[in-house]
């Protein structure tokens, strides 16, 4: 008599072989231009197993340049680079550095002042109020 | 596996199982090339110094991860432009099965069937799915797989014995085969 366990794992197993007889069957059924494609992925994936596996002094030792000569060239690089990099970032905080005090020195100018247009009323009551201030002025030195 | 085993035989051996699995979890040849490609330089570039023993669970471990990360890219892909309506539509048997013309019937009946049983793996869920690839196809044990996958063995477990549970249930009301 079997357990009602194995009854039950039994039509598991032949399922799981079913469709791993199938997945294999894709496997060898793969069409030509996805096993190209797989391929192309497979070569890439090498290329890079080819440029790890190259030691650093083996490959100065082939080409026949020394270390002096290499770290000679790096520093005339970082020094070429500071070069403009320099200048550059100069002229960039002077840009900055002119527009934030302008902007600091230079106050706003009131909107009033702004308007092109002031009514004739408002002139006049000012040359009345000009002259009585004239007249004030007369009367005291007057009476002085 | 030999100890003498170079990277290449191993990419070889392995190349066209690890295609199958990301294609079925991706659902497009382009990204399943692009994941593939990613975890063989990622293999290659960082563990190539390991024991060639040790390079199957850790390219899996890669592939797995990859998997993983691009489902949530696309995720969040859809939650960002979920105007857009570009859900892939559920894969049918036919999507997996190759236009040949003037096949013998046994080929296509074959073709067929490998076409039913990848269109069933493919409508497990992902965890479903690769866990069952990882245990029944490649053959690694149930810590290695919780390695792979990031889980639990418990939940490799669980996850294997509903994939088997549902992969069953399909074939025997959908297709008539029972075992």
């Amino acid at each position: 008599m079997t357990s009602p366990s194995k009854n039950k794992m039994q039509p598991n197993k032949n399922t799981e072989q079913e469709i791993i007889k199938q997945l294999d069957n894709s496997v060898d059924r793969l069409s030509v231009n996805q096993l190209n494609d797989i391929a192309q992925a497979r070569v890439a994936a090498l290329t890079k197993l080819n440029v790890h596996n190259v030691n650093p002094e083996d490959n100065i030792k082939q080409s026949g340049i020394s270390w002096s000569e290499i770290l000679k060239s790096y520093i005339v690089e970082r020094v070429s680079s500071i070069k403009l990099a320099l200048p550059v970032a100069a002229s960039i905080a002077l840009v900055i550095s002119l527009t934030y005090f302008q902007a600091e020195s230079i106050p706003e100018l009131p909107v009033a002042m702004m308007a092109t247009e002031f009514p004739l009323e408002d002139f006049a009551m000012l040359e009345d109020l000009e002259f009585v201030t004239w007249l004030a002025e007369n009367e005291t030195s007057v009476a002085l | 596996m030999s100890p003498a085993l170079t990277m290449e035989d191993f990419l070889i051996d392995i190349e066209k199982r690890a295609y199958r699995m990301v294609a079925l979890a991706t659902s497009s040849h382009a990204d399943a090339l692009d994941l593939l490609q990613d975890s063989m330089i990622k293999l290659v570039t960082n563990y190539q110094n390991k024991p060639s023993n040790e390079w199957k669970p850790l390219f899996y471990k890669i592939l797995q991860n990859r998997i993983r990360d691009w489902h949530r890219q696309q995720k969040v892909k859809n939650l960002l432009f979920f105007w857009k309506n570009d859900e892939i539509d559920e894969l049918q048997p036919d999507d997996f099965a190759e236009i040949k013309p003037q096949q013998p019937e046994n080929d296509l009946a074959k073709e067929q069937q490998q076409a039913t049983a990848l269109h069933l793996l493919a409508r497990l869920s992902v965890k479903q799915q690769q866990c069952f690839l990882l245990r029944s196809w490649e053959g690694l044990s149930v810590a290695q797989t919780a390695e792979i996958m990031a889980c639990s063995q418990g939940s490799v477990k669980t996850h294997y014995f509903r994939a088997v549970t549902k992969l069953r249930r399909q074939l025997e009301e959908d297709h008539d085969i029972t075992f």
